[in-house]
């Protein structure tokens, strides 16, 4: 007869807090939220909500195979709003959004219009744009090179952005491209050193995580011959203060994440939610060019933040449309 | 740009690029002429990579990291020695037993050290190229970029090398070495214990594969990430194979192989290059080595014990 009393004592507990809800934003991440790469980013993206105020939770390192699961249970503990960060999500999340009532899902990194669900696309072209005035104005070889993880379309647009700011000062200027892996570290230091030896001296990496292997290329040449510098670039992720050659990194182009979850968010909660594809680039302010601070006022004079400036209100404009 | 700084440049990453393939591929040839197969290479290797970036992340002494690199891999080879000659197992399965377990282990492992902030190593600690410490002999015209612009390993793989060569020619423990892989029973019949050698041999070629990952994650880079070693492992097999389990044919194959792999970067970037996808530069180095492969295998009879186990069932 104890056991009634009991079992109402838990109810009590339970039932409040279910019927309560937990109302925010959930994150699911394939990788560890410190890989230092995509799944870290979104975690600091979704930090700065919770810093907004915003309730927020995160599962990391969520397969694809578990994914289904994962989105079931976060509907079901009330989150009003779950990001699936990655484009590996999208199966998953357009399947559980077909059952779900209340629980919105948005898949991040994606650019396919799926019923059910919001999908992020991240346009960094245009910021590569401005990454790319950057270095036709700074080269003094007038031979840049991009190194991408994989020939993908969103990495190609990177590369056609960078070629274009380049060439819009500097019109004898040359972009070498070559496609290695996202997570080869050492491949992507030999890449860099074999550009380094053809005479590039600007380095464009989109490899995500694996651009470790490009500064410590970077960082030792310069160690080496620090009377003609190699420079770089951060792509998506804030590598301004990369430890091998932070004072070597001209600028970023970055995707402020916590941006485009709140555009996600507040479409949930004020009405306007409409499945599609959401369009993140230079004009929403989440696809932006990040200068390094500490290069701001040196080697990045005035006149050249001035020109990345301009470059930027006609890449929102219109006037400047990457190719 | 000069023609000259190209040829450099490519020779500098073609010996890079060689030296791990050297390190590994000289143990695994001790363990092949030893008649033992060990198709593990590639996670003893990949053991070697975590444990040294590990131990050099937590304690800042790249030395300390090439030891965990060595015991981790010794270790792991020591595994795969209680299965496949101890309990004499085959040796291809439980070679692809130890290539699993180095890639969940090393993935769960990573994991943790990612959930502890332990994904850079700290500044300073890596070893770092110019292994003499005189900036000059860098400088000199050919052997500079050859061999000293170069990590440590380079000197240990070509010391190693020539000292391999010379144990195998000129003193008793080559002849035995040889004989155990060629004839054991013979061996086993003039008082030799050839399980014995071939543990010993197992455990040598799983200390220079640490070694090799070492040097992929402390010296080459500073960095681990999951499945780091690519298939390196893999291409040591082929490269022992195609140098005929001789040191000097393996030389030269780590060396084509490496030219191969630095080649393809420069051929990536040449104006043009775009109308080639990008993956047929990249498997370059892989054709070249199934290419020789396929010459060399036709006339190389490999040692005549590899791979069975002893006593023989």
């Amino acid at each position: 007869m104890r056991l009634i009393p009991r079992l109402l004592t838990v109810l009590a507990c339970v039932v409040p807090s279910l019927a309560q809800g937990a109302e925010g934003v959930a994150l699911i991440t394939a990788g560890s939220i410190n890989d230092g790469g995509w799944s870290q980013l979104a975690k600091e993206g979704l930090d700065k909500l919770k810093a907004g105020g915003v309730k927020t939770t995160v599962i990391q390192k969520v397969g694809a195979d578990a994914a289904a699961t994962e989105l079931r249970d976060l509907a079901a503990d009330g989150w009003s709003l779950i990001i699936a960060h990655g484009y590996e999500f999208l199966n998953p999340a357009t399947e559980v959004a077909k059952t779900l009532k209340g629980t919105r899902i948005a898949v991040s990194g994606a650019d396919v219009e799926r019923p059910g669900i919001v999908t992020i696309d991240f346009d960094v072209s245009q910021a590569s744009y401005q990454l790319g005035v950057i270095a036709g104005r700074l080269t003094k070889s007038g031979k840049l090179g991009f190194i991408g993880g994989g020939a993908f379309p969103s990495v190609k647009a990177c590369y056609r952005g960078f070629l274009a700011g380049a060439k819009s000062v500097r019109a004898d200027a040359t972009v070498a491209e070559a496609y290695t892996s996202w997570d080869q570290v050492t491949q992507n230091k030999a890449q860099a050193e074999a550009f380094i030896a053809q005479g590039i001296d600007q380095i464009y990496p989109d490899v995500d995580a694996a651009a470790k292997g490009i500064y410590e290329a970077v960082a030792e040449r310069n160690t080496a011959k620090p009377d003609a510098l190699v420079w770089t670039y951060g792509c998506v992720g804030d590598a301004n203060a990369n430890p091998a050659a932070g004072k070597w990194t001209l600028a970023s182009a970055v995707i402020r994440l916590d941006n485009a979850f709140a555009h996600v968010a507040k479409s949930a909660s004020d009405g306007t939610w409409k499945p599609g594809v959401v369009r993140e680039n230079l004009a929403s302010g989440t696809c932006v060019a990040v200068l390094n601070p500490t290069l701001v006022g040196g080697v990045l004079t005035p006149a050249i933040q001035a020109e990345v400036e301009a470059a930027g209100k006609q890449l929102v404009a219109g006037t400047i449309t990457i190719p | 740009m000069s023609a000259g700084i190209l040829v450099d440049a490519l020779l500098t990453g073609a010996v890079a690029a060689a030296t791990p393939l050297l390190v590994a591929g000289l143990g695994e040839l001790a363990a092949e002429r030893a008649g033992v197969l060990n198709i593990g290479i590639e996670g003893l290797m990949l053991a070697g990579c975590f444990a040294a970036f590990a131990v050099t992340a937590a304690t800042g002494n790249p030395w300390l990291g090439l030891g965990a690199a060595v015991l981790a891999a010794m270790a792991l080879g020591g595994v795969f020695a209680v299965v496949s000659l101890t309990c004499r197992a085959d040796q291809i399965v439980a070679g692809m037993a130890v290539n699993l377990l180095a890639v969940g282990g090393t993935g769960a492992a990573w994991r943790i050290l990612q959930d502890r902030g332990l994904t850079d190593l700290p500044a300073g600690s890596g070893f770092t190229r110019g292994w003499t410490g005189i900036p000059a002999l860098g400088e000199l015209p050919v052997v500079g970029p050859l061999l000293f612009d170069q990590y440590g390993m380079t000197a240990f793989a070509l010391v190693l090398a020539g000292v391999l060569a010379l144990v195998r020619r000129r003193t008793r423990l080559g002849l035995v070495l040889h004989g155990v892989g060629q004839d054991p029973h013979a061996l086993a019949a003039s008082g030799v214990r050839v399980l014995g050698v071939r543990w010993g041999a197992v455990l040598f070629a799983a200390a220079c594969a640490g070694l090799a990952g070492a040097y992929l994650s402390t010296m080459r880079t500073h960095a681990f990430v999951p499945l780091m070693t690519g298939g390196t492992g893999f291409v040591v097999l082929a490269l022992v194979m195609f140098g005929r389990w001789s040191v000097g044919g393996l030389v030269v194959g780590c060396l084509l192989f490496g030219l191969a792999e630095s080649a393809q970067q420069g051929l990536q970037s040449l104006p043009g290059a775009r109308v080639v996808p990008h993956q047929l530069f990249q498997a370059l180095p892989y054709l070249v080595a199934l290419i020789a492969l396929a010459l060399a295998g036709r006339s190389a009879p490999g040692p005549a014990a590899l791979g069975r186990p002893w006593p023989e069932r």
